[in-house]
């Protein structure tokens, strides 16, 4: 087989496999909550059957709505998608590794959330505007921490793009601890500082429960959900489908910060593959204790929380400036 | 080298428990963190002995897991019990704006660490960065705070800072001045507890 | 001989526990002036440095003139103590409480001996630090609001403060390490001034820097100074002459040795941070000293400056560093009457607040001229040995440099302006003002306020320290003279009678 043929399959497959996975991640973490609750709970394919659901339903717009409540949807899944070529989830060459910079992907994350609260303001109503005041208070809190992980990743192993960096990583961590060779970069400190700098902006940006509770309704609680109240049908579907796909994002980019493991041929793929779910498995698990041992807390107490991740991310920069 | 990069952890987890306590208000919360942060400072010296071979490491190790890991939370959460304060009400600037500065510390202790000491000197890099850091930090707590019990809190912890210090460029203190040094911290942690005690009792401060 | 020193105060920490009181303070004076006599003894057969107690401890010509300050005040402490305690019971204090009060003090003394000859800086730093904590229920005696937050900003600033020093430790030890290789020798004082040139220049830099500022918060250098005069002034009258009087040099001890250690590897700049301090140190005390309204926390103040003007002595070096040494010991005995006399005056009329005290020439005729005559000598005025000390620094200063000179004496005569206009306040004013009729009028009227309500002891003492403060400049006892001499040599010092 030619080999950049190769790459072109596998790659796409990858992509695939983790559109198609996303869901199933968000519904382990419900199932796992709702179990550690003692609720029999729904179904951990609950999610695929809602967006099937909702897809058949009628689409309903505010009589204020302009094009932009058309075009908002399809701006906000695609990069969350485009997002997910680039990254090497288990294949080390993805479809879009080629420009898969760090700097693109935090902007196509920026990018999402923006057309999400324009959306939310574009319906009119008094929520929408909350809503979307809201998701930014949050946003802008946990965007310099989000850039600085991805910068001080690019620095920490001298590369721009995406794939490149975990690879460098992987590399290095497998000369250093397998064949006891010191080459390049090899720290345990500073990937530990941007995985708890990362997993504090993702319980942010995926409105987990520290932060944000999505699943009540309450206006005093409602963080990611008052900008998609007014949504209906295929663009409620689309939504949630999108909030899947970020958790997963986040989820894969720390799961490679975590242990990047990426095959590089054939035969290593359905290792690589075993253990990317398992890592992402940890993670929901992970993710689901912090939801559940801890209270929602007060909106003023967010940024404490999330200054302390910009700070982590920050100090890691300034660490891997330094050298080691 | 891999016990130097596991002992890297630790020291970046010693950093990371200041910056958390920075942006807590809860003093139960503080104190464990405090004897979390020791626990990792008992964990970096454990890599050190393991890696240099060093009898005297070991006994700093033991020591310091006995007074700063147990003793003294001991002690702290005994009082703390006894006075009844859950929560720092007196903060001169806010909790964003603390954790910022200590950020800023951070990058300032990196600029000085780096003229002063030259790599290689340390166990585990960035050792010196992160000591001067948590020194930094912790005089900032007390600053900050007017609570008693923050202000114990920052004396330990610049305490802290300088064990790591103290055991990263030489290989422990001798024994001894180590034991006499750790003692001191432990009755004066028990003084400033009565004086808590005291203060608290009979004028409600 | 030597070992004697510190197991007299051990011994009678150990028997403050068990012992009766009245008892106690009979034993007291026997220890102190065994100890006197001990020290008194080193110094007249003292030709070279002393190694003892396994090479732990050892006494050198620098160590020893501060030696000789803190034996013969607590000498004269033990003496004052005998009546204060007798008064205080008389006052209606427990006698429980007094036990505490020998405890602590011996504790203190004897950590403070440690501190002192101490070859080990490990252990200089552990009898330092020691030294805190044993004052620091001394300074809260009183168990007044003032007085715990006093001994809270003293044990938590002190406790930094040495934290920091304990940082500047670590680094002569990483240093000279390279030297002796990682065992006890190399924190031992004599080895690493053998070691001298061969450490490495930068570490001692940083070191001495460290210790500066870490120590010199002990020694209540103006940046950090905060905590001094409340302490100071909080504790029992005794306590606050020993603090005032010789712990601050205990503290100034562990500065002057990283800067003799700096001096040996041939690094000359430090000087200048210790004239920096030190002057930084009277301005501060300068300005403090004319605002405040507590007789007890003015003299606080004026130990400051003294402190400050000894560092500049240091500093300066030559001529300067023997009026350095001279006024450690000066200032001691002078601050000790004036802590100890100013505690009469507290003691009988339990008032610390200047303007509330009148025409004490009347009421304590002793006392009330021990005070005036101690603030002028603590000001430097002639008749009086600080005068001694206090020309041999300035005529460093204005030999070095004519403008500093010029700022540090007008700087003096501020603060000789501010303690001497208050004091003499307290000693003539007349009772017509409205504190007066307070007093006059009010229940404290019927209080018996005068020399009668306290023990001949209390009053006696501070009143020979003064004549010994007096004698002292027409006469210096040779072989304390050749003891600061030989001190005097070892900071590169000459003189010339």
């Amino acid at each position: 087989m030619n080999f950049n043929a190769q790459h072109l399959i596998f790659g796409t497959a990858q992509f695939f496999i983790i559109v198609v996975l996303a869901p199933f991640f968000a519904g382990f973490i419900h199932k796992l909550k709702q179990r550690a609750r003692g609720q029999k709970g729904i179904g951990i394919f609950q999610f695929y059957i809602n967006f099937n659901k909702l897809l058949k339903k009628e689409l309903v717009l505010s009589k204020d709505a302009t094009f932009i409540s058309d075009i908002a949807p399809h701006i906000v899944i695609v990069s969350y998608l485009v997002i997910l070529l680039m990254l090497p989830a288990f294949y080390r060459y993805s479809l879009l590794g080629v420009s898969s910079d760090v700097i693109l992907i935090a902007y196509s994350l920026a990018l999402a959330t923006f057309f999400m609260t324009l959306y939310a303001m574009d319906q009119g109503s008094a929520f929408g505007g909350l809503g979307a005041s809201r998701e930014w208070f949050l946003t802008v809190l946990s965007e310099p921490s989000l850039i600085f992980v991805f910068i001080s990743l690019a620095i920490y192993t001298k590369h721009g793009r995406i794939t490149d960096i975990f690879y460098f990583i992987q590399k290095g961590a497998a000369n250093a601890f397998l064949s006891g060779i010191h080459s390049g970069a090899v720290s345990i400190a500073i990937p530990f500082l941007l995985f708890i700098s990362l997993f504090i902006v993702s319980i942010s940006e995926n409105a987990r429960i520290p932060i944000d509770n999505p699943e009540t309704h309450l206006e005093l609680t409602m963080f990611h959900e008052a900008n998609i109240l007014e949504a209906s049908g295929k663009h409620l579907g689309i939504y949630e489908y999108a909030s899947y796909l970020k958790l997963t994002v986040f989820f894969t980019v720390m799961s490679l910060i975590l242990f990047p493991y990426m095959a590089a041929n054939i035969s290593q793929i359905p290792l690589a593959l075993i253990i990317y779910v398992l890592k992402m498995i940890i993670l929901c698990i992970l993710i689901a204790v912090v939801e559940i041992v801890n209270p929602k807390m007060r909106v003023f107490r967010a940024p404490n929380v999330l200054s302390v991740s910009f700070i982590l991310s920050l100090i890691a920069m300034i660490l891997s400036i330094r050298g080691f | 080298m891999i016990m130097e990069k596991i002992a890297e952890l630790f020291i970046i987890l010693i950093l990371v428990s200041v910056v958390l306590n920075v942006s807590s208000p809860f003093i139960k919360f503080a104190i464990k963190l405090y004897s979390f942060q020791s626990l990792m400072l008992a964990f970096y010296i454990l890599m050190g002995a393991v890696h240099f071979n060093s009898i005297n490491l070991y006994g700093s190790f033991v020591i310091t897991v006995i007074f700063k890991v147990i003793l003294i939370p001991y002690f702290l959460f005994k009082t703390l019990k006894k006075v009844k304060m859950d929560k720092e009400i007196d903060m001169y600037i806010g909790i964003p704006e603390a954790v910022v500065f200590a950020g800023s510390l951070t990058l300032l202790s990196n600029l000085i660490a780096q003229k002063i000491i030259k790599t290689g000197i340390t166990f585990g890099s960035f050792v010196f960065t992160i000591s001067l850091a948590t020194f930094l930090i912790g005089a900032m707590l007390m600053i900050t705070r007017k609570t008693l019990f923050s202000q114990i809190i920052g004396f330990l912890t610049i305490d802290n800072a300088i064990f790591l210090a103290a055991n990263s460029i030489t290989h422990g203190m001798p024994l001894l001045v180590e034991l006499g040094v750790l003692f001191d911290l432990f009755v004066s942690i028990l003084i400033l507890s009565i004086l808590i005690l005291n203060l608290r009792r009979n004028f409600a401060v | 001989m030597y070992e004697l020193i510190l197991i007299l105060p051990a011994a009678a920490l150990i028997v403050s526990i068990f012992a009766d009181v009245l008892w106690m303070s009979y034993l007291q004076l026997a220890v102190s002036v065994l100890v006197f006599c001990a020290v008194a003894a080193i110094a007249l057969s003292f030709n070279s440095v002393t190694v003892f107690l396994g090479g732990f401890f050892f006494a050198d010509y620098i160590n020893l003139v501060i030696l000789i300050t803190v034996s013969t005040l607590e000498l004269f402490v033990a003496f004052y103590s005998f009546g204060y305690v007798r008064t205080e019971i008389a006052g209606g204090i427990s006698k429980r409480k007094f036990k505490f009060y020998y405890f602590w003090k011996n504790l203190f003394v004897f950590s403070m001996m440690v501190s002192i000859l101490s070859n080990n800086l490990g252990i200089y730093w552990t009898g330092l630090e020691a030294t805190t904590l044993a004052t620091a229920l001394l300074v809260s005696f009183n168990r007044t609001k003032e007085s715990f937050e006093a001994t809270w900003k003293y044990v938590i600033m002190c406790s930094v403060g040495i934290a920091i020093g304990l940082f500047a430790i670590v680094i002569l030890y990483f240093t000279t390490s390279q030297v002796y290789g990682e065992s006890l020798r190399s924190l031992s004082f004599i080895n690493i001034m053998q070691a001298g040139a061969k450490l490495d220049k930068n570490f001692l830099m940083l070191a001495f820097l460290l210790a500066l500022v870490g120590f010199g918060t002990k020694v209540g250098f103006a940046p950090m100074h905060n905590w001094l005069p409340d302490a100071h002034s909080q504790g029992p009258s005794p306590v606050s002459a020993l603090l005032s009087g010789v712990l601050l040099n205990t503290a100034l001890l562990g500065i002057l040795r990283f800067y003799q250690i700096n001096g040996v590897a041939g690094i000359y700049y430090p000087r200048y941070f210790l004239i920096g301090f030190g002057f930084f140190t009277i301005l501060v005390s300068a300005f403090s000293v004319i605002k405040q309204t507590d007789y007890k926390r003015l003299f606080a103040f004026s130990s400051m400056e003294n402190m400050g003007i000894i560092a500049l002595g240091f500093g300066i070096g030559g001529i300067a560093v023997i009026g350095s040494l001279l006024q450690i010991f000066f200032h001691a005995l002078n601050k000790g009457l004036l802590f100890l006399s100013s505690g009469n005056v507290l003691a009988a009329t339990h008032e610390r607040r200047i303007d509330k005290i009148r025409s004490l020439s009347k009421n304590f005729p002793v006392t009330a001229l021990v005070l005036l005559f101690g603030v002028m000598g603590i000001s430097g005025m002639p008749p009086f040995a600080m005068f001694l000390g206090e020309i041999y620094i300035m005529t460093g200063v204005f030999r070095s440099n004519i403008l500093l000179g010029f700022l540090v004496f007008i700087l003096l005569v501020f603060i000789f302006i501010g303690l001497f206009g208050k004091i003499l306040k307290m000693y003539m004013g007349n009772t017509d003002n409205e504190a007066g009729e307070e007093l006059k009028s009010g229940k404290k009227a019927h209080k018996e306020i005068n020399e009668g309500a306290i023990h001949p002891f209390m009053v006696y003492v501070p009143l020979i320290l003064l004549l010994l403060s007096s004698l002292l400049l027409f006469y210096i006892p040779s072989p304390f003279l050749n003891i600061v001499k030989s001190a005097s040599a070892e900071f590169g010092g000459r003189i010339i009678f």
